[in-house]
């Protein structure tokens, strides 16, 4: 899928994709799930995957119910980890 | 923390740095974090992602020129403190990174400030002559005066190109250049009453590590992405008038 332009966020991205199936999440706790997924995961990581994947158009900007910055995925986005189980981990 | 953002580009932190700040209020950064996020800086320079175009790898050579500048001279004026008289043979380096200073400053830069490049370089060849005239006060203190002028001319030059907020350029210019100057200038002319090692160490090396600051900053953000502020701010409304 997106592996080869995710460079060495791939995996940082994967775990985003995952987390962001439950439903939308601001920030602070998508950090913490994906930290649950992938305990190293720093900000600065975080936010390079998160610009990639938004500049894949696999997940968008929102706003949860206290006007913080959120994120959810989009249509692509959704069926994003699906082929990345079925294809392995994007590198 | 939001000194950490800063090391981000510009687009980047229109984009992001609001909810970025927030996260790290949240979640407060430990020493690894801090690390990682000045990784994704530098990750963020090198790989811009949004509406802002990939550099090309050529962006990267003025940076480069100005660090290796940087690190020639400064492995100069070390190998004179540390090997003192048999370091002369690396002496050569100094023309050299000279010559890389003035080529750190990009080619759209020296078309587009063609006459102060050219005034930098009639002052450092005026000092070349004037330093060769037989020896009296004078001429020593002509000749370091505008040595002095014209390498804190061309690394201002650079650091405006690096983008470096205006106090820090003019810390760093005071830093590098003006305040070693002060100090040093007595030495030079005889007045002073130290060791040349830290005549050496207190003048020069400040100014090679400038370089190599102004480099790599240089090399991380690109020639391409950078905004010269304008010498004559009022221009573009003379010209929009």
């Amino acid at each position: 899928m997106t592996g080869g332009r995710l460079g060495r966020f791939g995996e940082t991205a994967m775990w985003i994709l995952v987390a962001l199936r439950g439903g939308p999440r601001n920030v602070v706790r998508l950090l913490d799930d994906v930290r649950v997924l992938d305990g190293r995961v720093g900000p600065g990581t975080l936010y390079g995957a998160v610009a990639r994947l938004e500049r894949l158009d696999l997940i968008e900007p929102t706003t949860n119910g206290n006007g913080r910055a959120a994120y959810r995925l989009t249509e692509q986005g959704a069926a994003a980890p699906v082929a990345a189980a079925q294809g392995g981990v994007p590198s | 923390m939001s000194r950490l953002v800063r090391f981000y580009p510009r687009a980047w932190r229109d984009r992001y740095e609001d909810e970025f700040l927030a996260l790290l209020e949240a979640r407060p950064p430990t020493t690894r974090d801090m690390l990682d996020v000045v990784w994704g800086a530098v990750d963020a320079h090198l790989h811009p992602q949004g509406d802002v175009a990939p550099q090309p790898w050529t962006h990267r050579i003025p940076g480069l020129f100005a660090l290796i500048a940087g690190a020639m001279w400064s492995a100069v004026v070390l190998a004179f403190v540390f090997w003192h008289e048999s370091a002369w043979t690396w002496v050569i380096l100094i023309p050299l990174s000279l010559l890389l200073m003035f080529l750190s400053l990009p080619g759209d830069y020296m078309a587009a400030h063609g006459r102060q490049i050219a005034i930098a370089v009639g002052v450092v060849g005026l000092c070349i002559v004037v330093a060769n005239l037989p020896y009296s006060l004078p001429t020593v203190v002509a000749g370091i005066a505008g040595y002095l002028i014209a390498l804190g001319g061309l690394l201002t030059l650079a650091a405006i190109r690096a983008e470096i907020g205006s106090s820090r350029r003019w810390a760093l210019l005071v830093l590098a250049v003006v305040v070693p100057a002060v100090v040093g200038f007595p030495i030079a002319v005889g007045l002073g009453d130290i060791s040349d090692e830290t005549w050496l160490l207190a003048v020069l090396l400040p100014y090679g590590f400038a370089w190599v600051f102004v480099g790599l900053r240089l090399a991380i953000r690109g020639s391409a992405t950078l905004v010269d502020p304008p010498l004559n701010p009022t221009e573009p409304e003379v010209r929009a008038a």
